[in-house]
């Protein structure tokens, strides 16, 4: 007859009778040491083999049953040897002896270490292969909450806070707006830019993760300032307002002006406007403050807009009811380079008006004639151009900041044209359209994702024939 | 506008309340693919309603989440770690009284969230403005806390100092190895996150359902224990006024904890409050003379302790409540302290980009909690004893094998595809080590913890630098 | 105290330095590491409840026993298991050496554990096993052993008793203090049972005194060297080091503040029964405390952790913030900790610890676990 022992934790033998009795005369064993017949699968202790006992200790051994009630007592999870609750371990930890688990909890506690181990090395190389996709700031929407996405465009507005070492920034692509801040990066940003910092017309590439909120719009935080790169610094320039046109709506300058006229005015829902003239030498523009940004300002910073101030300062040129309008970009940017006598200017320019008002009349400017054309027509060589069109509604989806149209020519050639919501709202009667409308314009052939796309300028620009 | 939103409350707290009765699904998967409807036909619905309509849905989930997880909870010896009072509760045919107990809970939660308004508008507002620009190292203590307070389960048996060791630490160190890859796992996935930029509001789903709901499902289809189909029907729920006044300090301390501060969770928010409130040592009780013969002592046990399971299963539901809920409705305490609310949670980060509260919307919330609470507690006892009588019937194991195929398709339409799918299956591997190991399963909260901790702190560049993942 | 409570402690003590407040405000901007906020409170934190983690989950495994008791979980033998006790007492009463026991819980489920009492007769030890309670402690009724596997006893050839008379300085301080505080100590009771059921076994230590008897020390690994201020002091040295190193602002505030944590962490377990040996390893023996507080009893517990809660508040708003109105005059300070930790503590004190005594004093409910009465809907 062999037997084992478990000792330990290790399983021992096998060994004869006349062995185990010796190893329990020297105290190698004791009577709680548990031994197992070969052949058979009941460990018991030492002092209950019947093999080993006297006879008395037999007869008492019968008496003795297990004391732990079953109907409170799970088997399933103790030790087959001494009883101890084991749970999921593969080995009791009290007699180390091995507890036969399922398969399937064996395998399952084996993979997900092994798993997450791998698991995790795969998913660290899928984030380090990944490129991020290029969006339209025009296309997010609340879907993308979160998404990793990256941006170009231009900076339209900067501000950085040295007290708080946080930059604020707008990007414009062209499609929509979208805020930049950088919090507590701003000392990173300049080690890594160190003179070539971005500024306003700075065309940047962003990637990071988009935050939507319904009550402050799209923005983006800059967690890593890596993430922010300079596709085509901008060459601020210095113009003449004379030579501004239409063409430069949208454009960041550099003038030099004077403050020659203000008038401040209430309109109807109450909003306070400050409305101010700007001249040079050879022409002017207006600019209009709303009553909240005047009010943001320092006092020297309102103060230079006392009429008579010469300024250099940095402007967007916008555009409103047809005249061209200028935007301030960044008010601590602006300076005052002197003083002029506004009446003796009005003068001078009075006359000078006359004259290039009559040698205007004799040259007539060569309007630019745009042509019409077809969607079959177009090529990825139109993009950037403008043409006249005849088209049909076929559908409109609404985005969450304008109405995508599908349309059609004459031909049954199909293309897209998204209209934003900044200029629907000035577009008559845009709301009636639907499918089967009519509608004809001047549009601009643009690319989206590989697609063609026509976009208009101005509200103007879309008449609807046919609702 | 009154009747229109009490409609879309009784349409949120129903539709929630049967999705919620399916196992494993969570109401922010729910929310999602509500939100993806309402997307759909936003110009139909009222923007008015949004709020009371997911308000009211998770008070719904906050009730009618008890019976998933009271009644299909696996109580395999064998395979589990532990077992908790409501399981417990369920295997002695006592499954009613746990999940009646917990919905009660909730209910007193509601209380709490009433009585507690001008506490919120008055209090709250200033100890939030206060711990404020604190947050990163507070998150850094509950961190640190949650860590060094998981005390070894084993008993220290062995010959020598390393024996013991090993034995004791087995628990300690599958807690210590789930929280670091949770841990790792959020740094990759927020300094650079995988998920498909149209789909990116559900980014996080994929790795929860990974963490949590997966390994519960495994749990219960590996186990070979069955749900006891005797189960009693009481005519009172044994638990006294005492039960709800001692549950209610760690309810509300758990609570407010897990609904303000960020990536706390229920369970976490539970363990520190247990912490501060639980003080339970059988060593100070009393010993009387045996009234056994043949014994030397009786030993007294105060009946503080056989409140134990009641008092857990109302604390968890006041805890469940004011953190779900509470979360959401700290979004509408508009002060000048707080002038965009102090929400927290799954839902409001799912809102956000739809909406934005306003003053006086507070008290529609509380309005439509109450109105949703009442109806979902009813609805609770009357499932309850719905489920007990098709218990019989029911074969869990293929219900889910069914729902694992319903998750996975949520995560590849909703989660992102076969990318969603991988992460999914990382997180499942990293969520079964505390399941069968054997220690807390809010390791896994690392997976947010961690990331929001050092980005409030200012280490997300250096993070991104170390990982490469710039 | 509890683990929680120390934790809570020290890191409410680390606000009290304003420095460290500012530090930890995440727009901090004038230090060398920037922006990038320092976790230097943690610290504190982390320190207070290490002395504790260092016995728990270090210290008690290099205190190997001479005898382990671990019961057989089918067919526990308590005659044997006293008998194993005696030997290991009187082998200590014999030569005069230190020796210890090892007991072992005996888990019969993942919720479940065999309890038994260990009662400790002048001249006899007792073991009685009970029924199987759940992790909350809780009998199930119905489970005890039958009478005669439930007893085991047997005779000691020395007696047993629970205070020291061999003090050393250190103990003749804390006695005079204690003295001062409480007045003269009761004389000793017989010593209370003790009750082994779940998660973890515990240890005695038997050592032989000039009066014949046997000083019986329970867990005698804890509050040793892990709850010592020079070890504490050595420990905080890394600290030191690493802030130093990294060229952190104020390195040696990180240091200080680790130390802080864990010398609030030992002077908290002066206020209970056992101290600590306070300056190992100069001075190795572990001294008693003042008994003030019981280290589990739960108001104590409650309102030290609630007072640091407020006192953090209160520090971070007045080295901070400063958002609290009340906080930014001279006696609002008063007005605020009157009003938010002095008055509810109060109440706690006074009220809702009446109406929780109640709650232990109430009927007996004896072995008999409440049920509900009614039927089974299926059978």
């Amino acid at each position: 007859m062999n037997w084992y022992i478990s000792l330990n934790s290790n399983i021992e033998g096998p060994y004869t009778t006349e062995q185990i009795k010796e190893f329990y005369k020297t105290g190698k064993i004791n009577n709680d040491t548990y031994v197992l017949k070969e052949g058979t699968t009941d460990w018991k202790s030492f002092g209950m083999t019947p093999e080993f006992q006297t006879k008395q200790q037999n007869v008492n051994q019968q008496k003795i049953q297990n004391i732990n009630p079953s109907n409170v007592v799970d088997e399933e999870g103790l030790c087959p040897t001494c009883g101890y609750f084991a749970g999921s371990l593969l080995a009791c930890p009290r007699c180390g002896a091995s507890v036969n688990k399922k398969i399937s909890l064996v395998l399952v506690k084996k993979i997900s270490v092994i798993g997450s181990i791998i698991g995790i090395i795969l998913l660290w190389y899928a984030a380090y292969l990944k490129q991020p996709i290029t969006v339209n700031i025009g296309d997010i929407d609340e879907k993308m909450n979160g998404a990793f996405v990256r941006i170009e465009g231009k900076i339209i507005a900067y501000e950085e806070n040295k007290e708080k070492n946080s930059l604020r920034m707008k990007i414009d692509d062209g499609t929509g707006i979208i805020n930049i801040s950088a919090f507590n990066k701003l000392d990173a940003l300049k080690k890594i830019f160190k003179d070539r910092m971005p500024g306003i017309g700075d065309k940047v590439e962003i990637v990071g993760s988009i935050n939507e909120t319904q009550k402050f719009g799209i923005s983006m935080f800059l967690s890593v300032p890596e993430r922010l790169k300079i596709i085509e610094k901008f060459d601020l320039k210095e113009v003449e307002l004379g030579k501004l046109t239409r063409k430069n709506v949208g454009d960041i300058v550099k003038i030099v002006a004077v403050v020659s006229s203000y008038d401040k005015r209430t309109t109807r829902k109450g909003t306070v406007l400050h409305s101010y003239v700007l001249r040079d030498k050879t022409g002017k523009i207006g600019l209009t403050l709303f009553d909240k940004a005047i009010a943001n300002l320092p006092e020297e910073t309102k103060s230079l807009f006392n009429v008579g101030n010469k300024l250099e300062l940095i402007i967007r040129i916008g555009e409103y009811r047809g005249e061209l309008q200028a935007e301030i970009v960044d008010f601590s940017k602006i300076v005052k380079v002197g003083e002029e006598n506004v009446e003796e200017m009005k003068k001078e320019e009075g006359k000078e008006e006359e004259s290039t008002e009559k040698e205007e009349s004799k040259k007539e400017e060569p309007k630019e004639e745009i042509k019409e054309n077809t969607v079959g027509n177009l090529k990825k060589s139109d993009v950037g151009k403008t043409y006249k069109f005849k088209l049909e509604v076929i559908t409109l989806s609404k985005k969450s900041k304008g109405t995508l149209l599908k349309l059609k020519d004459e031909n049954g050639d199909e293309i897209e044209m998204m209209v934003w919501d900044s200029l629907s709202n000035r577009i008559s009667n845009f709301d009636k359209l639907k499918s089967g409308s009519q509608i004809e314009g001047k549009f601009e052939v643009s690319e989206y994702r590989n697609k063609l796309q026509l976009k208009i300028k101005e509200a103007e620009d879309l008449k609807i024939i046919k609702k | 506008m009154p009747l229109v939103i009490i409609l879309y409350v009784l349409l949120g707290t129903v539709v929630a309340g049967l999705l919620c009765l399916i196992p494993s699904l969570h109401i922010y998967n729910v929310a999602g693919i509500v939100l993806l409807i309402w997307f759909k036909v936003r110009d139909v619905i009222p923007y008015y309603v949004i709020a009371p309509l997911f308000m009211s849905m998770i008070v719904a989930y906050s009730f009618l989440n008890n019976i998933p997880m009271t009644f299909f909870a696996a109580a395999d010896e064998s395979a589990g770690a532990s077992i908790l009072p409501s399981v417990d509760m369920v295997k002695n045919g006592k499954g009613r009284d746990a999940s009646i107990l917990s919905g009660l809970g909730s209910l007193a939660g509601i209380i709490i969230l009433i009585i507690f308004t001008p506490f919120f508008y008055f209090i709250w507002t200033y100890v939030t403005a206060v711990i404020s620009p604190h947050l990163h190292w507070l998150l850094g203590i509950i961190m640190v806390f949650y860590i060094m307070s998981e005390w070894p389960k084993g008993a220290g048996r062995g010959k020598t100092p390393w024996e013991k060791f090993k034995d004791s630490w087995r628990n300690v160190f599958a807690g210590m190895v789930t929280f670091t890859l949770s841990a790792i796992v959020g740094l990759i996935v927020t300094t650079k996150p995988l998920t498909p930029p149209e789909l990116s509001y559900q980014s996080i789903m994929p790795i929860f359902l990974g963490f949590f709901a997966f390994p519960s499902i495994i749990q219960t289809l590996i186990s070979d224990s069955k749900i006891p189909h005797k189960q009693y029907k009481s005519k009172y729920i044994n638990a006294g006024y005492s039960d709800f006044g001692v549950a209610a300090l760690p309810g509300i301390i758990g609570g407010l904890i897990a609904s303000y501060m960020p990536a706390v969770t229920a369970g976490i928010g539970a363990i520190f409050a247990s912490h501060m409130t639980n003080h339970r040592n059988l060593q100070q009780a009393s010993f009387e003379k045996p009234t056994q013969p043949g014994t030397v002592v009786k030993l007294y046990t105060p009946e503080i302790y056989y409140q134990q399971e009641r008092v857990f299963l109302i604390g968890g539901g006041v805890t469940k409540l004011l953190y779900y809920v509470g979360a959401f409705l700290l979004l509408f305490v508009l002060t000048d302290l707080t002038p965009n609310g102090m929400g927290r949670g799954g839902l409001n980060v799912l809102l956000k980009p739809v909406f934005s509260p306003e003053k006086g919307d507070y008290f529609i919330m509380l309005a439509t909690i109450i109105f949703s609470g009442s109806i979902s507690m009813l609805a609770l006892i009357w499932f309850t004893d719905i489920t007990i009588k098709l218990l019989p019937k029911i074969n869990i194991k293929k219900i889910y094998i069914v729902i694992i195929f319903v998750l996975l398709l949520i995560v590849y339409f909703m989660g992102g595809g076969l990318t969603g799918i991988f992460i999914a299956a990382v997180t499942t591997c990293i969520g079964c080590i505390p399941v069968f190991y054997n220690c807390r399963r809010s390791h896994c909260m690392a997976v947010l913890l961690v990331p929001i901790a050092l980005n409030m702190a200012g280490y997300s560049d250096a993070i991104a630098r170390i990982l490469k993942l710039i | 105290m509890k683990g929680f409570t120390h934790f809570m402690s020290g890191i409410a003590a680390a606000t009290f330095i304003p420095e460290v407040v500012r530090m930890s405000t995440s727009s901090r901007l004038d230090t060398v590491e920037g922006a990038a906020s320092s976790f230097i409170i943690l610290l504190a934190g982390a320190f207070g409840i290490l002395p504790d983690t260092m016995d728990f989950k270090l210290g008690q495994f290099f205190s190997i026993a001479e005898y382990e008791i671990d019961p057989d979980p089918r067919n526990p033998d308590p005659q044997a298991m006293t008998d194993i006790f005696a030997k290991a007492v009187n082998e200590a009463g014999d030569t005069g050496k230190d020796v210890r026991v090892q007991l072992f819980p005996i888990q019969l489920g993942a919720s479940l554990w065999r309890q038994y009492n260990i009662i400790f007769e002048p001249d006899e030890v007792i073991i009685q096993f009970n029924e199987i309670v759940k992790t909350s402690q809780v009998p199930i009724p119905n489970t005890a052993p039958p009478p005669e596997r439930r007893v085991g006893r047997t005779k000691l050839r020395y007696e047993l008793k629970a205070r020291t008379n061999e003090i050393c300085w250190m103990n003749r301080a804390v006695r005079w203090l204690r003295h001062k505080i409480k007045g003269e100590d009761p004389p000793p009771g017989p010593v209370k049972p003790s009750t082994l059921d779940i998660l973890s076994g515990t240890q005695f230590a038997f050592h032989k005194e000039s009066d014949g008897k046997i000083y019986f020390n329970w867990l005698p690994w804890h509050r040793t060297w892990s709850h010592s201020y020079v070890l504490g002091f050595f420990l905080s040295i890394p600290i030191y080091i690493i802030a130093y190193l990294l060229n952190l602002h104020h390195w040696w505030l990180y240091g200080l503040v680790a130390y802080l944590g864990f010398f609030v962490h030992l002077t908290e377990d002066m206020t209970g029964h056992i101290g600590g040996a306070l300056f190992w390893p100069f001075h190795k023996p572990r001294s008693e405390g003042l008994e003030l507080f019981k280290a589990s009893d739960p108001r104590t517990n409650f309102s030290i952790d609630y007072a640091a809660m407020v006192l953090i508040i209160y520090n971070l708003d007045r080295f901070s913030t400063k958002k609290i109105p009340l906080l930014q005059t001279w006696y609002g300070h008063i007005v605020f900790l009157l009003l938010f930790l002095v008055i509810p503590l109060f109440i706690y004190f006074k009220v809702v610890a009446k109406i929780k005594e109640k709650l232990h004093s109430a009927k007996k409910i004896g072995l008999e676990e409440p049920d509900g009465t009614g039927e089974a809907i299926v059978d």
